[in-house]
């Protein structure tokens, strides 16, 4: 699709390392094929990857809790991928040996394997066909897991609100996704599963 | 696609990642947080999680995804195997597919 919209191998690798956000460069190039104004192109991209905000204060929460140098947890933070930060964030609640070295080893690593990939595919541009359909699901399984990991080996008044978010974010997804909203839904549905937590919260509190 | 052009576009867009990606890490260093806050930090992550998933299966939603995404987290709670979790929901993903019921 970079070739498609233009860009040579070499600058679609170069996107890849720099800014490493699958859905923001698909819509980068979508943008570019559709003649889109740099403006545009930089607005909605930046618009759907505001979500790295959320994992990057979650990231924060983590990090600064468990006391790592400035130096590490600044590199951890700017290496960040959604994948990185699902296994991270999972590891550095279950297992206390992960610390932000192993985040950012695991960050660079997929950060070189995306960006690996897209020079590839850039360079062999359409000659090259495959399902990714398969592989595409594999990352869904593992987003599933990652899920059904924040619910263990917590106390029950966390899993209740973790549980919360979750069934809110999912819900608020499908009404989102119904209503034609696109490419922000995992934003705002992100943050209506989290104020919908807090608001159970807050109501529990005072009627304890 | 000239190099001005790309300047032009990733320039702003790096500055934009690195805003989200170690913003928050800035500003709440040094802070002290309230319970509420980080209560509110605490579910970020399956909030995220859930989006993610029902977004993912949101334009594929039928029976069999939806039972594949359950016998996942299935296998992710009753084994809480990472690989173990991820191959039985690939495999009977292929299964089905396989089989064209999805």
């Amino acid at each position: 699709m970079s070739a498609a919209a233009g860009m040579s191998a070499i600058q679609a690798a170069l996107m890849s390392a720099l800014i490493f956000t699958g859905a923001g460069q698909m819509m980068l190039n979508n943008l570019m094929l559709a003649a889109a104004t740099p403006l545009t192109l930089v607005a909605s991209v930046a618009a759907i990857s505001s979500r790295f905000a959320l994992y990057g204060t979650s990231m924060a929460h983590e990090l600064i809790a468990r006391k790592e140098s400035l130096a590490k947890s600044l590199l951890a933070c700017v290496t960040l991928t959604e994948e990185a930060f699902g296994i991270s964030i999972t590891m550095l609640e279950e297992d206390g040996r992960w610390e932000a070295k192993e985040t950012i080893q695991l960050s660079c690593v997929l950060i070189a394997t995306w960006t690996l990939a897209n020079f590839v595919g850039a360079a062999v541009g359409e000659r090259l066909s495959m399902d990714i359909s398969i592989a595409a699901f594999a990352m869904t399984t593992l987003f599933v897991y990652l899920l059904a990991a924040q619910m263990w080996d917590v106390g029950h008044v966390q899993v209740g609100r973790r549980a919360v978010a979750a069934v809110a974010s999912m819900v608020s997804l499908v009404m989102l996704r119904l209503c034609a909203v696109g490419s922000m839904s995992v934003l705002f549905a992100a943050i209506i599963g989290i104020l919908a937590s807090l608001l159970v919260d807050v109501v529990g509190g005072e009627r304890a | 696609m000239s190099w001005s052009r790309y300047a032009l576009i990733m320039v702003p867009l790096v500055l934009a990642m690195l805003v989200y990606r170690a913003g928050p890490y800035v500003l709440l260093r040094g802070c002290a947080l309230s319970s509420r806050v980080q209560g509110v930090l605490d579910v970020i992550p399956a909030a995220a999680f859930a989006a993610l998933v029902a977004n993912d299966l949101f334009g594929q939603a039928n029976v069999y995804t939806i039972g594949i995404a359950l016998v996942t987290f299935a296998v992710a709670w009753w084994r809480r195997s990472m690989i173990l979790s991820v191959c039985v929901g690939t495999a009977l993903y292929i299964v089905c597919l396989a089989l064209s019921l999805i």
